[in-house]
């Protein structure tokens, strides 16, 4: 079972990840916990390229680079933990792409699938939970902000609400989540959809 | 006259080098301004890049593409694109070519995948002219002019060998076909030389060939 986590910095994505990766180590699950841009040495170099490298990357410059760190990522972790029948929990896949370079950057969800399937050889999660909040909370959580999470607030509304795009756009393999609630409230729906989707794999 | 966009091609040791810049230098002597450029590198993020390939943690095959792309894709739209707009020449060490050898042939990627991404990386901007420089990669010299055999290359030399030279020579003996092969497919495009020839010989074609390119006005924008 390969689930993501997505959503705006400060929505919790990386809290929520950890605690469902603990919950179902509780289970008996072995889990495989990964973050995107990163996860692997030369994915966390190229994360910082991303990160704190030039301001001014050009929009294919920048896609490339994320299918870098995904391809990576993909061949050394994800399919490997896949194949050894691990459970992959990943803090951002593919929907990052489809909202930063598809929808913010203009390149369109097609163009964002044809590149992505080149660098993840199609390989889709089982699950998605992209946790929605309003942005203006988002930022009072979110202490830090990089290129991938920005604090203007302008930038933060245009990806809210490309992510809720993005989670309309997929509806069977996205589940979009209030994520304005409790850490617990939240993690307990969290828990349920993984479940169900457990009960009927 | 359009300005034009050259490329130079072949496996470490075929002698690209030289020849690009004498190639460079003739086009300076005809009175056309000329940028000479290597891949990847070229830009801020390009040289990060070209660490990371040469030096840094074992990546997969898509990884390694997905780099080099995204190298390529900045030197176009930053440094590339924005001098043939002004009317310079670009000559430039290594570009798609490379990208269909090593990856497609060398680690056996997808011909259409890695294709279509590099035409998307690059906004289709093909080459005016590319001068393949063929060696068997048994007989090529890494840079020092050493000849490495087959067999004493793994012991004397591997340690002095970067990420990418380290390469087995069976891996470059593919990318030399994957060179044939593509030299063939484009042959339009691509003049395949033979790197066996005297330098002095292989200048004196290039030179030749370059005055007909000249002469025909030739665009890049061919398809890749």
């Amino acid at each position: 079972m390969f689930v993501s986590f997505e959503g705006i910095g400060g929505a919790g994505k990386t809290t929520q990840a950890r605690l469902l990766s603990e919950w179902l180590r509780s289970l008996g699950l072995v889990v495989q916990e990964t973050r995107e841009p990163g996860g692997t040495p030369v994915g966390e170099q190229i994360r910082e390229l991303l990160l704190n490298g030039s301001s001014d990357l050009g929009p294919r410059a920048e896609a490339a680079l994320f299918a870098a760190s995904r391809a990576q990522l993909v061949d050394a972790v994800i399919a490997p933990a896949l194949d050894r029948g691990s459970v992959v929990v990943c803090d951002r896949y593919i929907d990052s792409s489809l909202v930063y370079q598809g929808d913010i950057e203009g390149i369109g969800d097609d163009e964002v699938f044809k590149l992505n399937a080149f660098a993840t050889h199609g390989l889709m999660p089982d699950l998605t939970f992209v946790l929605l909040i309003e942005p203006a909370v988002a930022k009072a959580r979110r202490k830090a902000h990089d290129r991938i999470e920005p604090s203007d607030s302008s930038r933060l509304r245009e990806l809210h609400e490309a992510y809720v795009r993005v989670a309309d756009a997929f509806p069977e393999r996205i589940v979009a989540i209030d994520a304005s609630g409790s850490v617990d409230d939240v993690s307990q729906l969290i828990r349920s959809r993984v479940s169900l989707l457990m009960g009927t794999a | 006259m359009a300005p034009l966009f050259i490329t130079f091609e072949g496996i470490d040791g075929a002698g690209k080098t030289s020849q690009l810049q004498s190639a460079a230098w003739f086009l300076r002597k005809q009175k056309r301004p000329v940028k000479v450029l290597r891949e990847p590198g070229g830009t801020p993020l390009g040289e990060h890049i070209r660490e990371l390939l040469l030096h840094g943690d074992e990546m997969s095959a898509r990884a390694e593409a997905s780099l080099f792309a995204a190298a390529r894709a900045e030197l176009v739209e930053r440094v590339i694109k924005p001098a043939l707009e002004e009317g310079i020449d670009v000559v430039c060490d290594r570009y798609v070519d490379s990208s269909l050898a090593y990856q497609v042939y060398g680690r056996d990627l997808d011909y259409d995948a890695v294709a279509a991404w590099n035409a998307y990386m690059v906004d289709e901007l093909a080459p005016s002219r590319t001068y393949l420089l063929s060696i068997a990669a048994e007989d090529a010299t890494y840079g020092t002019g050493r000849q490495l055999s087959l067999f004493d290359a793994e012991e004397r030399d591997w340690e002095r060998l970067d990420r990418l030279e380290r390469e087995s020579l069976i891996f470059q003996r593919r990318v030399e076909m994957g060179y044939d092969a593509l030299a063939t497919k484009f042959e339009e495009r691509i003049l395949r030389i033979s790197a066996y020839l005297k330098p002095a010989h292989i200048k004196d074609i290039i030179r030749s060939d370059l005055q007909v390119v000249l002469a025909t006005d030739r665009q890049p924008a061919l398809p890749i």
